[in-house]
């Protein structure tokens, strides 16, 4: 199998989404960066994360410069805010022009926005729909 | 295969450069701290070091200060989160090549050990090396690797002898001659040097 390429990711925003994703990457061999206005998030990295940690506000583009946005191949906008997220991405994708961009999405009726400029999305609500369609389907077969 | 030394009091950072070093094909120690690094230096021959600044017990600034005592010959890369104007200059004047502030990319690393990679070719290996690029025509990349070769070797025959030769290769006949002439002059007895000099004036006369 081909060996996998090391990445520098950034993550913003070190909930709990956030800091189980910084683990997952960092424990893959990723350089993993998490940002977060709140020191206290950190405590909730997972063992296994081996990267850096960046207190500060996202919004802020000096912020994002100390966490060397521009030479990210991935960054994650995983705050609780739909709009952080949103200008993260965008600032990520048109000032800083890195190539990959997820960004989690909670209202469904924003998602539109995000993807007028390509910005790839997650979507918790969503997600859990499938899951429960995909549940559902399979009571139904055990009905029949 | 290069063997690097790589210094840091935190073992993921130790662990990432290690395993970035890896990726690249060569081999990597790790040590802690100063102390430990120093013991190692005078061990076993490292092609480069990737060292950290803040450490307990002794800092980077003191080991680079150590091995320039030593006059050992150790191109090093420091990597530090602390990157104030002081710091850098001073880790500068110790004669470092590069200063990676933390968070790094590995693509970071990586550019470092190429131009560890650089300092450390043997001039006669890297004259081979040199010599396909410019039958390549890769003239940009060249001019790269003879200009270190330039700051490395300022009284070698050889940094002038390729910079004539990719000179005559894109044409440039004067630049050429001029070239081999000062390479010449550098080493009288250098016969490539010699032998191309007087074909291109042979040449440049008929």
């Amino acid at each position: 199998m081909k060996k996998r390429k090391s990445l520098y990711i950034l993550i913003v925003g070190c909930g709990r989404l956030g800091s189980l994703s910084a683990g997952i990457l960092s424990n893959q061999g990723h350089s993993v960066v998490v940002l977060d206005t709140d020191e206290r998030n950190f405590e909730s990295l997972p063992p296994e994360f081996t990267g850096f940690r960046i207190m500060g506000d996202s919004t802020e583009i000096e912020v994002l410069k100390e966490a060397k946005i521009s030479k990210a191949d991935l960054v994650l906008a995983f705050t609780d805010d739909d709009n952080t997220n949103y200008m993260v991405s965008q600032v990520a994708k048109e000032v800083f022009k890195v190539k990959h961009v997820i960004a989690r999405v909670y209202d469904p009726s924003n998602l539109k926005l995000f993807h007028q400029f390509n910005i790839k999305t997650i979507t918790p609500m969503l997600l859990a729909l499938e899951s429960l369609v995909g549940t559902f389907e399979s009571i139904m077969e055990e009905e029949e | 295969m290069a063997l690097f030394l790589v210094v840091d009091d935190e073992q993921h950072i130790r662990n990432l450069i290690k395993q970035y070093i890896g990726e690249m094909g060569h081999e990597s120690d790790v040590a802690a701290n100063g102390e430990e690094a120093l013991k190692m230096i005078f061990e076993k021959k490292y092609t480069g070091m990737f060292t950290d600044v803040r450490m307990p017990g002794l800092d980077g600034i003191t080991l680079l200060n150590a091995i320039r005592e030593e006059q050992f010959k150790l191109p090093t890369v420091v990597v530090s989160a602390y990157a104030n104007v002081e710091l850098v200059t001073e880790a500068f004047k110790l004669g470092i090549l590069d200063f990676i502030t933390k968070p790094f990319s590995p693509n970071e690393i990586k550019a470092a050990v190429t131009e560890i990679l650089k300092q450390t070719l043997d001039i006669k290996e890297s004259s081979q090396y040199i010599r396909g690029m410019i039958e390549q025509k890769a003239f940009s990349q060249a001019r790269d690797y003879i200009c270190k070769l330039f700051s490395v070797y300022p009284d070698s025959p050889i940094p002038h002898f390729l910079y004539a030769y990719m000179k005559e290769i894109m044409g440039n006949k004067d630049e050429a001659v001029k070239h081999y002439k000062a390479s010449v002059a550098l080493d009288g007895g250098y016969d490539p040097s010699k032998n191309r000099l007087s074909n291109l004036e042979a040449g440049i006369e008929g």
